[in-house]
């Protein structure tokens, strides 16, 4: 799931090193704008909701993170 | 660690404790300012006490503190290299402040002022003398100006024409602005004024008295030499100079001049009636203390500030001129220390009411005016109507308009500037409504005028008897009184109107 | 009441500190509370109750949704309520006399408009207490069961009247769990002390300079006076606005509180986006999360990219999942700074520029030279100055013209003299733009000497400044914020 996620999201945003820190939203890498496209592709590709409350730092620090939740989202 | 936990502390404390210094030191005050507002407060005038409090409080404030923050602000202007004090109130240049208020009032009421004292004088062959102060930026007094400041605060084209309307067989006049020079030693030089202040330093006033002195013909000019007096000098800030504090310009130097001969003057209040028998210093000068600070307002230790005129018998120079000196502060001292030349020299402040009618024209061997800008729109030729009549002959209402046609059936010349108009009694008393003249008519002897009130704002009630009488503003009432109930409320209809 | 004011600096804030920190724990909340309440309603006694109103509403709303979490048709219930009145009353007071003005001379019809006066503050409280409700929904903190420190969290002082928007989760646990250190209180009064510099030293004299240039006569505007204009404007805004929110988190330190910062040297920005990440960024903040993100999440959102994907394909559809969301932030930015049509044009006005530099713009201006995207920030933030300063198309139009080159010619004496009398303030306000002071004190602790003259010096400067800026206190008679009527 991770490695699917990274080549996906490497794909679609080819300036953005998702493997640069653990703290990708957290260290400003990621900002509002981008989270939001970022959510756009994770939900087209993996066919998901994601919901408001879903939007945390949590959730979007990392590749591991992002790839739990979208896991949690799919059940 | 310990080190800056000390440091931090004592900031804290020093901070916190300048504060509550300011607040303690002051609370007296500032009680007294809550008692006194919050006396009758409501829910309803709670705020609009509340937005004056805070200008209130800095009133209230300490004088010494208000002082140190009035010299740390000038400090701060003067290190920021600002030019513009406040919002456009002075301008600082050259180590000195100049006002941004040019105040032009109008000019050609005050030629017309001039040409009714001529017309005064020119009956009883007294003398006229017209004293010009220098502009701020007359030629030769090079300050190093910003081109847009020296053009919006230059009234020389203002003062030409006044000089240039001065009739040249009744006038002598004295245009300081042709003695200002950086050379010859009869002159005056760019430091004729104060730094600080609007007004002339003591020597240049001196250099005045003495071409005054001249110009009367006074033969006896020993008194003009300063050793005659005890000079006393002392620190003084101006009043432009409050704003900024001491440090931006430093301060400037008063210097008075005590007589040490003797002297015996009466002193006579026009208004008042009052007299006083005393020295120079009882009588002319205010008394002020010979070792005051640098905020006491030394320009007004002469003649008596605020009063519309004031005349000053010299009892040892019986055969003397007798001068009326009409002149604002700008002309003070030079009139005080005139009075030590002089029979009698009658001060008139017009800026408090002073005018002509108050003298005895005949008296004075010569009229003396000194003036400079700001001053133009004052008020002291005889202005008041003689064997002035009027009729009413026809009144009634157009739409909301009252009209009422009048006749002047006297003599002299009726217009605004003289405060000729129609006033509105009510059961007899007049109620302080005014018709006036549209400005720039004159209502010539035989000539008839409509005069228009709009009385939609006010109200009328049919109870009341209205009438309508002409008047001259604070001389006299005049002609016929006649009754306009019956226009405002017209026959058979009694309502209220508004 | 203001915090550039001798009754704030020399009464209130004394017996305030000295009743907080004489006060056990167990009151000090409360006197806080009591405190903010009496510094609102100096200036608006009869909004006061409003404000208590507002604060009751909203607890008990927050109560029901984390009683009922299991009930969709409560917490939904509840979430209308508090939406209904808090953005109800904030449309009646802000934009009811706005939209009825605009509905008269649309339709021609004759409706009396009522004369509603604006409650100072009511756009940061409303917004603080919505994003309470909606962090206990989301359930990003707990409910807060005790109504006097929701109150303090809405009505407190520091930041009641002109922010910044404290998102309840960044304070949550601070409001019964702060300490108040030394540390604190020192960094807090030195932050007071900047920001009250700022406010009553520059904010005044850019105030000053900004009225000169946009008091000038249609036609007689020159070259030199409308840049002047725009950039004064633009400093005046920044040493105000800055200054009110150093000063807010400055007293918020002083009594144990640690707000987020709400501005970081915007005028350094090298994109718009950046920018809006430095300037109030509380607002941006806000914005982010109780619109952009909902918005983006809805169900509606969800349904129109859908059918967005199906017909343009799915590149467009990322484009565009983004675009419509920022359009709609951006125009309720817009139109939260203020009911005019001026804010309204200002909202169309960054929305576009938002949405250009997503869709790509942003990549090409990082090719360009450092000094060409600074370049371009400026006069976009001019441009946006000049569209909020102006009150008439005619007049942003003929200040436009002369900023082009096209007025009164290059310079006339009026200019040149507003020039001359305060051209070292305002290089030492560019200046200040940009993190120097940080830079020079790094400098400065590198050595060992200028590191020890800076122990003492920091302590005596500040207070130095501090009584600087209460001499230009003192010796003035008003000074207002100009974000006051927000």
């Amino acid at each position: 799931m991770e490695k699917k996620v990274l080549e996906l999201l490497s794909d679609a945003f080819p300036t953005i090193d998702f493997t640069a820190s653990e703290e990708l939203v957290d260290d400003g890498i990621l900002d509002s704008l981008t989270l939001v496209e970022i959510i756009s592709c994770l939900s087209m590709e993996f066919e998901i909701m994601i919901p408001y409350e879903e939007i945390i730092p949590d959730n979007f620090n990392s590749v591991v993170a992002i790839a739990r939740m979208i896991e949690k989202l799919k059940k | 660690m310990i080190y800056r936990k000390i440091r931090n502390i004592c900031f804290i404390l020093l901070f916190i404790g300048g504060i509550l210094w300011i607040f303690i030191t002051n609370s007296n005050a500032f009680i007294k300012l809550f008692n006194e507002n919050y006396q009758y407060v409501t829910f309803d005038n709670f705020e609009n006490i509340n937005s004056s409090m805070d200008a209130k409080l800095q009133d209230a404030l300490d004088n010494k503190v208000k002082r140190s923050m009035q010299d740390i602000l000038g400090l701060t202007y003067k290190l920021l290299k600002v030019d513009v004090i406040g919002e456009f109130e002075y301008y600082y240049c050259d180590n000195r402040l100049f006002s941004l208020d040019k105040n032009m009032s109008n000019v050609p009421e005050y030629i017309s002022e001039l040409k009714e004292l001529e017309k005064e004088v020119e009956v009883y062959g007294t003398k006229l003398i017209y004293v010009q102060v220098p502009d701020y930026c007359s030629e030769g007094l090079d300050y190093e100006m910003d081109e847009y400041v020296r053009q919006s605060i230059d009234t020389n084209a203002e003062i030409d024409q006044i000089i240039e309307s001065l009739d040249d067989n009744l006038w002598n006049c004295f245009d300081m602005r042709d003695y200002i020079s950086n050379e010859n030693q009869d002159s005056i030089t760019s430091d004729f004024r104060f730094r600080t202040d609007g007004h002339m330093t003591t020597e240049t006033e001196w250099w005045l008295l003495s071409h005054i002195v001249d110009m009367l013909e006074i033969e006896n000019k020993e008194k003009l030499d300063w050793n005659c007096y005890e000079i006393v000098t002392n620190d003084f800030l101006g009043n432009f100079g409050r704003s900024v504090g001491k440090y931006m310009l430093g301060l400037d130097k008063f210097v008075r001049l005590y007589p040490k001969y003797e002297t015996n003057f009466c002193e006579t209040n026009l208004s008042t009636g009052q007299r006083k028998i005393g020295t120079f210093e009882e009588t002319v000068m205010n008394g002020y203390p010979k070792t005051g600070d640098a905020y006491t307002y030394w320009v007004t230790d002469y003649f008596s500030y605020g009063q519309a005129g004031i005349t000053y018998d010299n009892l040892l120079n019986e055969e003397g001129l007798n001068i009326l000196f009409i002149c604002d502060s700008i002309g003070y001292r030079t009139a005080s220390y005139l009075s030590l030349f002089v029979d009698s020299i009658t001060i008139l402040d017009p800026r408090f009411g002073g005018k002509t009618e108050m003298v005895w024209m005949p008296y004075y061997d010569y009229v003396i005016v000194m003036t400079q800008r700001g001053f133009w729109d004052c008020d002291f030729s005889r202005n008041l109507l003689v064997d002035a009549d009027a009729k009413i002959l026809d009144s009634y209402m157009e739409e909301n308009q009252l009209c009422v046609k009048v006749k002047n059936t006297g003599n002299g010349i009726w217009n605004s500037r003289i405060g000729v108009g129609l006033s509105l009694w009510a059961d007899g008393k007049d109620t302080g409504t005014r018709m006036y003249i549209e400005n720039g008519i004159e209502i010539k002897p035989q000539e008839e005028y409509i005069f228009r009130l709009d009385i939609s704002k006010l109200s009328f009630s049919a109870q009341i008897t209205y009438d309508l009488q002409m008047l001259q503003e604070a001389y006299q009432y005049f002609g016929e009184r006649k009754g306009i109930n019956d226009i405002i409320f017209p026959r058979g209809i009694e309502e209220e109107i508004n | 009441m203001v915090f550039s004011s001798t009754i704030f600096l020399f009464a209130f804030l004394p017996i305030c500190l000295l009743g907080y920190y004489l006060l056990d724990r167990k009151f000090k909340n409360f006197f806080l509370l009591l405190m903010s309440l009496l510094f609102y309603a100096w200036g608006e006694p009869k909004f006061v109750l409003l404000l208590l109103i507002s604060i009751c509403v909203n607890y008990v709303v927050a109560r029901v949704i984390d009683a009922r979490r299991d009930s969709r048709f409560c917490t939904n219930a509840a979430m209308t309520v508090m939406l209904l009145w808090n953005f109800g009353l904030f449309f009646v007071f802000k934009y009811l006399m706005f939209t009825m003005n605009n509905l008269n001379a649309l339709f021609h019809t004759n409706w009396n408009v009522p004369n509603i006066a604006l409650p100072i503050g009511i756009s940061f409280f409303t917004f603080q207490a919505v994003s309470y409700v909606m962090d206990v929904k989301r359930k990003n903190c707990e409910v807060q069961k005790n109504i006097f420190d929701l109150a303090l969290y809405i009505a407190f002082f520091p930041q009641l009247v002109a922010g910044p928007i404290v998102r309840y989760s960044t304070i949550e646990k601070q409001l019964r769990e702060r300490k108040e250190t030394l540390d604190l209180f020192y960094s807090g009064t030195k932050r007071f002390i900047v920001g009250f510099a700022k406010k009553i030293i520059m904010a005044n004299f850019f105030g000053i300079i900004t009225d000169a240039a946009f008091g000038v006569e249609n036609g007689e505007l020159t070259f030199a006076m409308a840049w002047l204009g725009g950039l004064g404007y633009s400093l005046q805004l920044y040493y105000d606005f800055s200054g009110y929110s150093d000063m807010a988190i400055g007293l918020g330190r002083m009594f144990g509180f640690e707000f987020e910062e709400n501005f970081n040297y915007p005028y350094i920005a090298k994109s718009i986006r950046e920018y809006w990440r430095r300037w109030h960024i509380s607002l941006g903040a806000w914005f982010r999360e109780y619109l952009f993100y909902p918005v983006t999440t809805s169900k509606w959102m969800a349904k129109l990219n859908k059918r967005i994907k199906n017909k343009f394909g799915f590149k467009v559809c990322r484009k565009v999942s983004v675009a419509i969301p920022l359009f709609i932030t951006w125009m309720a930015t817009g139109i939260w700074h203020g009911a005019t049509w001026n804010y309204v044009i200002w909202g169309f006005y960054f929305s576009f520029l938002i949405i250009l530099e997503n869709l790509g713009f942003d990549k090409e201006l990082g090719k360009i030279p450092k000094i060409f995207q600074h370049l371009y920030v400026t006069i976009i933030m001019l441009i946006a100055r000049i569209i909020v300063r102006t009150s008439s198309v005619s007049e942003f139009a003929s200040y436009m013209k002369a900023m082009l080159g096209f007025g009164n010619g290059f310079t006339n004496t009026y200019t040149n003299y507003i020039w001359s009398s305060y051209l070292f303030v305002i290089v030492v306000g560019v200046v200040f733009c940009i993190p120097v002071a940080g830079w020079l004190r790094k400098k400065a602790e590198t050595y060992v000497i200028t590191n020890r003259m800076l122990f003492i010096l920091e302590p005596v400067g500040y207070l130095a400044l501090f009584i600087v800026a209460v001499s230009f206190m003192v010796n003035s008679s008003y000074n207002p914020f100009i974000y006051f009527n927000f």
